[in-house]
């Protein structure tokens, strides 16, 4: 099956000078959960940019279902990408939320039939269809954040990327937030989410893509990426606490541990081997 | 744009005053010559301080920003001033009824090009002082030197800092709306203002929301508790004593240039 983003050697750089991508090759398959991870300033909203067309390669070419982006609108990109930033009061505008809702799908020019029921549909899966007639101005921070990713998914992308969904949030929102996104991937998305919050990556996503100045230094697992502290600490990243622990004791646990409840299975098992080998 | 760049020259080093001053000899200069020819090298020299200044691409970037509104001053002189000669008409005289309006004459296209290169040669040197002067050293000189009262001179300058910063707010919110399908089509002037409003109002709430936050900073910070003391107090050195009596002479023979006539704008016949 051919891969739904194929990114290859993509270059950017900004008119001001500042060389953001250099040589970037990766191909992303349908259905994929993918985390891109990074330093402040190592290129991960400049490459996601390219994959809507905001942003043109200046050298290289981006793939998403086998269009070429760069001779793509924005507006015609909108139908397969949905992107949604960081900060949803960048785009909030309307009176109310089903309005802000139905602006995407209205600037697709489809018949108000469809409009509602595709309003009706993204405010279902974010959890907001009992405040759709109030002001997106009353809604907390986290559901503001949810409105954002209704935006865009009533013009039911293919593809959703989401910048920093848990960034500025309290753990419930943030959990929230995830549990949608999650939900999104299992109903057949192809999710990119942008993230600083390494116990997120370890516990949803299936590909971790690290970007340091440019250029994607690791592209694996989380297990596999996080298996790797060294080369993880050049770009200022580290592991999820637990896994840490765990690569500190080498002795007991050899592979790679991500999570508290893989932790507490294989410290059992190790206990357990140790009460057969000396039996009191 | 329109952001302090820190660089080595020059310019940098003046005092902020000595800038102030500065812009202000270009306008009166700019004023008081016509002639498109003189008002091109007013504009040429402001360029020339821009490249000076090491910011001579920021300064060439800013021009080219407010070709726009050159163009339309342009164009509103030659047709509201039409003299001397007549060029061509946007209309052929040998259109029926229509034939013969809008006459593009000698006249107007001088007057024309002399609007346009004065608003750049007094709207230019700001985008230079601004490229080379801390935000700080110009409230400076304005309380410190002009007696300015400090609420004038930091509104002034707070004003002009929030420029950049909305300016790359608009280009954010102007690229999430856009991958939200947005496009601004046709020619229509009713549709195109309609769809200024998803870009207007984040700005207008980010706008009133930065600026509130920036009042609590300062209250936070004792902003007009007593009176203010300050960290720098710059002298006016060598260097500003000699530019401004460059600028002085420039005045001066601008001045008994305007008076003899030169500078006059002259429609050929």
């Amino acid at each position: 099956m051919a891969p739904v983003i194929e990114v290859k050697n993509l270059w950017h750089r900004y008119p001001n000078g500042f060389q953001a991508l250099r040589g970037i090759n990766v191909a992303i398959d349908r259905g994929e959960f993918v985390a891109i991870v990074g330093q402040n300033g190592s290129g991960k909203t400049t490459f996601v940019k390219h994959m809507n067309s905001l942003l043109r390669a200046t050298i290289g070419t981006v793939h998403v279902d086998g269009l070429d982006v760069s001779r793509q609108k924005v507006s015609e990109m909108a139908r397969r990408v949905g992107y949604c930033f960081q900060n949803p009061d960048n785009q909030i505008f309307c009176e109310t939320v089903y309005k802000e809702v139905a602006f995407g799908p209205q600037n697709l020019h489809l018949s108000q039939g469809e409009v509602d029921q595709r309003v009706e549909m993204a405010l279902g899966a974010v959890g907001l269809l009992q405040v759709k007639e109030n002001s997106p101005r009353e809604l907390s921070k986290g559901q503001r954040k949810r409105l954002a990713v209704a935006a865009v998914l009533s013009m039911q992308p293919e593809i959703l990327i989401v910048d920093e969904p848990t960034t500025g949030q309290d753990f419930r929102d943030g959990m929230e937030m995830l549990s949608l996104v999650q939900r999104l991937h299992e109903s057949g998305h192809t999710v990119l989410i942008i993230t600083h919050d390494m116990l997120l990556v370890a516990r949803f996503a299936k590909r971790v893509l690290v970007l340091r100045e440019g250029q994607i230094v690791l592209d694996g697992t989380p297990r596999n990426v996080f298996g790797q502290p060294d080369l993880l600490r050049s770009t200022f990243l580290a592991p999820p606490p637990i896994t840490t622990l765990a690569q500190a004791l080498p002795e007991f646990f050899e592979d790679t541990v991500l999570s508290v409840d893989e932790m507490v299975d294989r410290t059992m098992a190790v206990l357990m081997r140790s009460e057969e080998v000396s039996p009191s | 744009m329109m952001e302090y760049v820190y660089r080595r020259s020059l310019v940098h080093e003046l005092h902020p005053l000595t800038k102030l001053v500065w812009s202000v000899v270009i306008l009166i200069l700019a004023l008081i010559l016509d002639s498109p020819w003189y008002l091109g090298g007013i504009i040429v020299s402001v360029i020339g301080v821009g490249f000076i200044a090491r910011v001579g691409k920021e300064t060439l970037i800013y021009a080219a920003g407010l070709l726009a509104l050159s163009v339309i001053i342009f164009l509103l002189q030659v047709w509201f001033r039409p003299s001397g000669r007549t060029l061509f008409s946007v209309f052929p005289s040998s259109w029926p009824v229509v034939g013969g309006w809008l006459p593009v004459t000698v006249g107007g296209v001088l007057f024309g090009l002399s609007m346009s290169l004065r608003v750049l040669c007094i709207v230019t040197p700001f985008s230079v002082i601004l490229c080379t002067t801390q935000p700080r050293d110009i409230i400076m000189a304005l309380v410190d030197k002009l007696h300015v009262p400090y609420d004038y001179a930091f509104m002034f300058t707070t004003t002009l800092r929030f420029i950049p910063v909305i300016t790359a707010e608009v280009s954010t919110i102007s690229q999430a709306q856009r991958s939200r399908a947005y496009t601004v089509e046709g020619w229509n002037p009713i549709r195109r203002l309609k769809a200024f409003v998803p870009i207007a109002l984040p700005i207008m709430f980010i706008a009133i929301e930065k600026a509130e936050r920036l009042g609590l900073c300062m209250d936070l910070r004792g902003y007009g508790s007593r009176d203010r003391t300050y960290l720098h107090s710059f002298r006016l050195r060598f260097i500003d004593w000699a530019a401004i009596t460059l600028m002085a002479l420039a005045i001066i023979a601008g001045i008994i240039a305007a008076v003899q006539g030169y500078g006059r704008m002259i429609i050929p016949r």
